[in-house]
């Protein structure tokens, strides 16, 4: 008897854990004010901002029905890697393959860059990438160590 | 004896007219000189230069046409005048322009409604600044000369996917009225210049095999800084002119357009004007992507081939 509300007891404790862990899931965050706290903690050249339209063009096979909210700013000068992406996804199940359009696309500048500006192999070298929940994020910038940390905290 | 007594009529005063009269002859040639003034006044207003005086001032206009003419270009001369654009005044004439694009007054935003823009890194940030419109920039790093003449998938088009740069042009642009080139700070160190000008003239053939009707213009390469991070014994600002000049003898022999675009870039010692360095000496910051779009709009062709270059 004791094994079984033991074993009960166990379950529950699972379940509670469980439920709390689906609550920091949906943790709704304001991608603006995570952009804004990124650029004002590391240095960036003259940036510019990507249209949900152009994504495409960037690797990210994603159309505006994809996305519920993003952030998406590169260097517009040509030659630097700097770049960070935000993305809240409607769908939360294509995080993954968001993920991978990202490293597609860090893996593709990376082979320019190795040729043509060695200089900015270590910004891609130490990119951060990864998803919560419905949001997916990429940085290489001048301190991807603090940009790791924004992203982290953010979500 | 009959006392008359005479009374004494005392007829009244006849009323004098002449303080009338001088008053209202005063209000008379008052009205008239001021009608005589008004009347001068306005003719002298409006007066215009006599025939022989505004022939001799066309004569004039038309000598110092002739003492311009357009580098390379047969200048045909068919009306000089004068145009008044904010605080700026200018004397334009129409010449014929063969190769090289003069200045001429700031066209329209839609002139590049059918142009599509063909570059490097250089014209990236045209695209990602929004100076143009996306749809009109085909421009991607580490791209030269060799990978358009191969058909190389160089180019990002704008479902993602890769492609060559006639597909890529095509996929923008249908049937592109005028073709914008800016290629060659890639090719420049690996290449001699003359290999290289070799190859642009092909690319031009393909072009213009593709595309007979579309108005071409062969951009100059854009300066670098004297302490750029790219120069090296095949990469010099001397070499940089020097292919700037094969091209220029190129677009002549090919008959298409050469857009000095380097001179709106370049400071008083022929380097890239330091404001517009994005930090590595020779990529620019939005303001020089702006300063070249400023250029291109005020150097353009009309469809007959003529512009209303600026005398200056």
């Amino acid at each position: 008897m004791k094994k079984v509300l033991a074993g009960m007891m166990c379950l529950v404790l699972l379940f509670v854990s469980a439920a709390c862990s689906s609550n920091e899931e949906v943790k709704d965050v304001n991608l603006t004010e995570v952009m804004d706290e990124i650029r004002g903690a590391i240095e960036f050249p003259e940036m510019a901002e990507v249209k949900v339209s152009d994504l495409a063009m960037y690797g990210y096979d994603l159309t505006a029905d994809d996305i519920a909210e993003m952030q998406f700013i590169l260097a517009g000068s040509g030659f630097t890697a700097d770049e960070v992406v935000l993305i809240k996804l409607n769908d939360e199940s294509k995080a993954e393959s968001v993920v991978e359009m990202a490293k597609t696309r860090r893996d593709g500048i990376a082979e320019t860059a190795q040729n043509y500006t060695p200089d900015e192999m270590d910004k891609l070298d130490t990119a951060v990438i990864g998803s919560k929940g419905p949001y997916v994020y990429y940085a290489a910038t001048n301190d991807n160590t603090k940009a790791k940390e924004i992203l982290e905290n953010a979500f | 004896m009959k006392r008359t007594v005479q009374r004494r009529v005392v007829r009244p005063k006849r009323p004098s007219y002449v303080p009338f009269l001088t008053l209202l002859a005063s209000i008379l040639v008052l009205i008239g000189v001021l009608t005589v003034s008004f009347l001068f006044f306005l003719f002298s207003d409006l007066s215009r230069p006599s025939v022989d005086r505004f022939s001799l001032e066309v004569d004039s206009i038309f000598q110092k046409v002739k003492e311009f003419p357009a580098v390379g270009d047969t200048a045909a001369v068919a009306v000089a005048f004068s145009q008044t654009s904010g605080q700026e005044q200018y004397e334009t004439e129409k010449v014929k322009v063969d190769t090289l694009v003069p200045k001429s007054p700031a066209a329209s935003d839609s002139y590049f409604d059918d142009a599509i823009f063909i570059g490097d890194s250089i014209s990236v940030g045209l695209r990602v600044y929004g100076v143009l419109p996306t749809q009109n920039v085909l421009a991607e790093q580490n791209v030269n000369i060799l990978n358009l003449i191969n058909g190389d998938a160089v180019y990002t088009t704008t479902d993602g996917q890769k492609s060559a740069v006639l597909p890529a042009i095509d996929q923008r642009i249908k049937n592109p009225g005028k073709i914008y080139i800016l290629i060659g700070a890639n090719g420049i160190p690996g290449l001699s210049n003359e290999a290289h000008i070799k190859y642009y003239a092909q690319f031009i053939d393909q072009l213009q095999e593709k595309y007979p009707d579309a108005m071409i213009y062969a951009e100059s390469v854009t300066p670098i800084t004297a302490d750029s991070k790219y120069i090296r014994d095949s990469f010099t600002t001397e070499k940089i002119n020097d292919f700037n000049d094969k091209l220029y003898q190129m677009a002549q022999e090919k008959g298409i357009y050469y857009l000095n675009v380097q001179e709106v870039l370049m400071d008083d010692t022929g380097h890239l004007i330091s404001d517009y360095d994005a930090g590595d000496g020779m990529h620019l910051k939005s303001n020089g992507h702006k300063a070249m779009y400023e250029y291109y709009l005020t150097h353009t062709v009309d469809a007959d081939g003529y512009a209303n270059k600026i005398v200056e």
